[in-house]
């Protein structure tokens, strides 16, 4: 896993790049940056996952562990450009239910910088693609 | 970090027990992680994470807990968590992990819980 980093309009961008196992090494190179930024003020984090494959249960604690400690100190993280296969597995762990996801980096850079945008994760998910099908299918 | 992980199997629902403190460090969450994965392979499905030895965790310690409830989720189980302190409450209100972990006074309130999510035929 390789860690891409910039900011927009105030907002920490990381990019993760191929597997995000969150094993050893990854996973504290993770965490480490986003405690710096922190340090450093930033409390707005999107993470992009455009370029992660798959994720394990691993990567998902690493996830989790790190909008921990942006939301104990007043902070938010949201994920953007998760794949179909990300968005699953977000959906079976209710982890959809935890964190905002954004079809594109772009819309959730702009949710975290808008000062007027109520910052309620929850309020801005879309739809998870299953039970979008599902509705679709019930529908019919 | 100091932790001790037991696992006991109570009538079909596995009790781990955690004690000490969950600082979630790389070693321990492989450990903790390689465990579940273990038991999830040997068909166990329904687990209660006693924290009543457990006074705080920090966001690595809660990182670990997910991981472990995912590797569950994905096999079709549940994972609960039984005696968590009012810090951890606290901690998975902040995360709002609270939407996501069910929480219960004692063991057996939480194996309750699991029974009661039985579906018929499993």
């Amino acid at each position: 896993m390789e860690l891409r980093t910039r900011t927009a309009r105030g907002v920490e961008i990381i990019e993760l790049h191929g597997k995000v196992v969150g094993e050893g090494t990854a996973r504290d190179r993770f965490q480490e940056h986003v405690q710096l930024q922190m340090c450093e003020g930033s409390r707005k984090f999107v993470v992009s996952l455009g370029d992660t494959p798959w994720l394990n249960s691993l990567g998902i604690g690493m996830l989790v562990a790190a909008l921990a400690s942006v939301r104990n100190r007043g902070g938010e993280m949201v994920l953007a450009s998760a794949t179909n296969r990300t968005e699953d597995v977000m959906e079976v762990t209710q982890l959809h239910r935890v964190f905002a996801i954004f079809d594109t980096v772009s819309e959730a850079v702009e949710f975290l910088a808008n000062p007027s945008a109520n910052l309620q994760p929850g309020r801005h998910h879309r739809e998870p693609r299953r039970a979008a099908a599902q509705r679709k299918s019930t529908e019919k | 970090m100091g932790i001790e992980v037991k696992a006991v199997d109570h009538g079909g629902v596995e009790i781990v027990a955690i004690s000490g403190h969950i600082v979630g460090s790389a070693k321990a969450s492989q450990d903790f992680q390689e465990l579940f994965r273990s038991l999830v392979a040997e068909g166990k499905r329904k687990y209660v994470i006693d924290l009543a030895q457990t006074p705080w965790t920090n966001s690595l310690g809660v990182g670990m807990l997910m991981s472990a409830y995912s590797s569950v989720k994905k096999s079709g189980g549940d994972v609960v968590l039984a005696n968590a302190t009012q810090r951890i409450r606290d901690m998975l209100r902040v995360t709002r992990l609270d939407h996501v972990f069910s929480v219960h006074d004692s063991v057996e309130d939480a194996m309750k819980h699991l029974r009661s999510t039985d579906t018929p035929g499993s």
